[in-house]
């Protein structure tokens, strides 16, 4: 059954998910990684990113992490907050939009990385620049969808180039991931931890190919929302998993899961201009 | 068909439908190609299939001759940062100063495009910036910086030094 989200569970859901992003802003803000605490970054990482390109050939990156950059993390944060306290907003929403892609690409490319970790906190305001309750309802599925094609598309890659038959393959991916932590740190908790799991190769490469399948049973997700609340617990292994094996943290991007969750004030219902699914 | 999700936003409003649709085509086509084009995002992220090395090389920051910097000091976001810009700016030492990107544009495309990669400029700013960066995040004041490229094998589950020689120092 699709959940449709009435009003009054839209603005709570807003109240949410702009409290995660606000959570993750101030994350940033005590880990020194907002903007102006970059201290101007000059190194660049456009690869063969067409947006990036863009947004260089436009110099906002560049402004954004400047001077001025303080004045940016302000209005980014501000807007953030005015979305929690005025729900209904949709100006402040786009004006929040506007300010976190600038903030997504100034991270990635001064980064020297395009990380993947804030791309659920990018999408997961767009649902809410719509006014119409139905269009916003179709595009918080629609970021299901997404999450979904995430996973999906990860086994996909896997599947097609063969990594799951490669040997040693999760060993592999651990080791190069680690090397630096275990080279300054060898003797704490962690470090035993992981010389524990280095020492089983077999469990390892087990759990590469565990995740794998995990992040395959994502398809069914397409076909069904009656495993919801098990890729829901599936999504947070897989982040678990990828932290332990390759220090990648994705928990940003666990937020998209909550378009898995059992959110709901009210019993599910057809609402007129609603067509379920 | 009828029951399907598109058909059901084509059936509520074309416009929504166009925007859902050409978002998910580009997706789509983005992992196909396997070129990530923003916001058509790819995730095939340790897909690669993994060779053994024979030596793995880390870099090592020594500041002010004395303190050996640990990024695992610091929150995975501020690790990012310490690592990831100098990790890329010895990447383009390593390969004569040339952004690596420009290269791979080279061979796909044989022609050579040098904006909008690091030059000369952004290279030869990176050190004060990394300094500025250290500065903050580790409260010290940066009169010396020294990096090293530390080579390691794996002893068992232990990474054990092999050699360890001189990339930069400012």
């Amino acid at each position: 059954m699709v959940k449709f989200y009435a009003a009054e569970e839209r603005k709570i859901l807003a109240r949410v998910v702009f409290t995660g992003i606000l959570l993750s802003l101030l994350y940033a803000f005590f880990t020194d990684t907002l903007l102006h605490q970059l201290e101007q970054p000059v190194l660049r990482y456009p690869y063969v990113d067409i947006t990036y390109w863009l947004m260089h050939g436009l110099g906002i990156p560049e402004f954004a992490t400047g001077t001025m950059a303080w004045v940016f993390d302000v209005l980014l944060i501000g807007a953030c907050i005015g979305c929690w306290l005025y729900p209904g907003s949709r100006i402040l929403v786009w004006i929040f939009l506007v300010l976190y892609f600038v903030y997504f690409i100034g991270c990635n490319t001064f980064g020297a990385h395009h990380a993947g970790n804030k791309i659920g906190m990018l999408l997961i305001a767009v649902p809410f620049v719509v006014r119409n309750l139905a269009s916003f309802n179709y595009l918080w599925q629609g970021l299901r969808y997404l999450l979904l094609f995430a996973f999906s598309s990860a086994f996909l890659w896997k599947l097609f180039r063969l990594s799951w038959l490669q040997p040693d393959q999760g060993i592999l991916i651990m080791k190069k991931n680690w090397v630096l932590y275990l080279y300054n740190n060898t003797d704490t908790v962690w470090a035993n931890v992981l010389h524990w799991l280095l020492a089983h190769p077999a469990l390892v490469n087990g759990l590469f190919i565990t995740g794998f399948l995990m992040e395959g049973f994502f398809i069914v997700g397409f076909f069904t929302r009656n495993f919801d609340k098990v890729l829901l617990v599936l999504s947070v292994l897989l982040v678990m998993g990828f932290w332990v094996t390759a220090d990648a943290n994705f928990v940003e991007l666990l937020i998209l899961c909550l378009t898995l969750s059992p959110f709901r004030l009210q019993p599910p219902v057809h609402r007129p201009g609603i067509h379920p699914s | 068909m009828k029951h399907s999700f598109l058909y059901n936003v084509w059936r509520h409003s074309r416009p929504l439908f166009v925007v859902m649709a050409l978002f998910a085509l580009g997706t789509v086509a983005a992992n196909l190609a396997g070129v990530e084009t923003t916001p058509f995002f790819v995730w095939g992220m340790y897909s690669e299939k993994e060779k053994k090395p024979e030596h793995y090389h880390i870099l090592q920051t020594t500041i002010n001759d004395t303190a050996v910097l640990d990024i695992y000091d610091y929150p995975a976001a501020t690790r990012f940062y310490l690592g990831s810009p100098l990790a890329y700016y010895k990447r383009i030492q390593d390969n004569g100063g040339v952004d690596p990107t420009v290269n791979f544009l080279e061979n796909k495309l044989h022609t050579r495009i040098e904006w909008p990669f690091n030059t000369g400029v952004q290279q030869r700013e990176f050190v004060n910036w990394y300094r500025r960066y250290l500065a903050r995040v580790t409260g010290m004041e940066i009169k010396k910086l020294r990096v090293d490229v530390v080579r390691l094998r794996f002893d068992e589950q232990q990474p054990a030094r092999d050699s360890m020689y001189l990339f930069e120092q400012w």
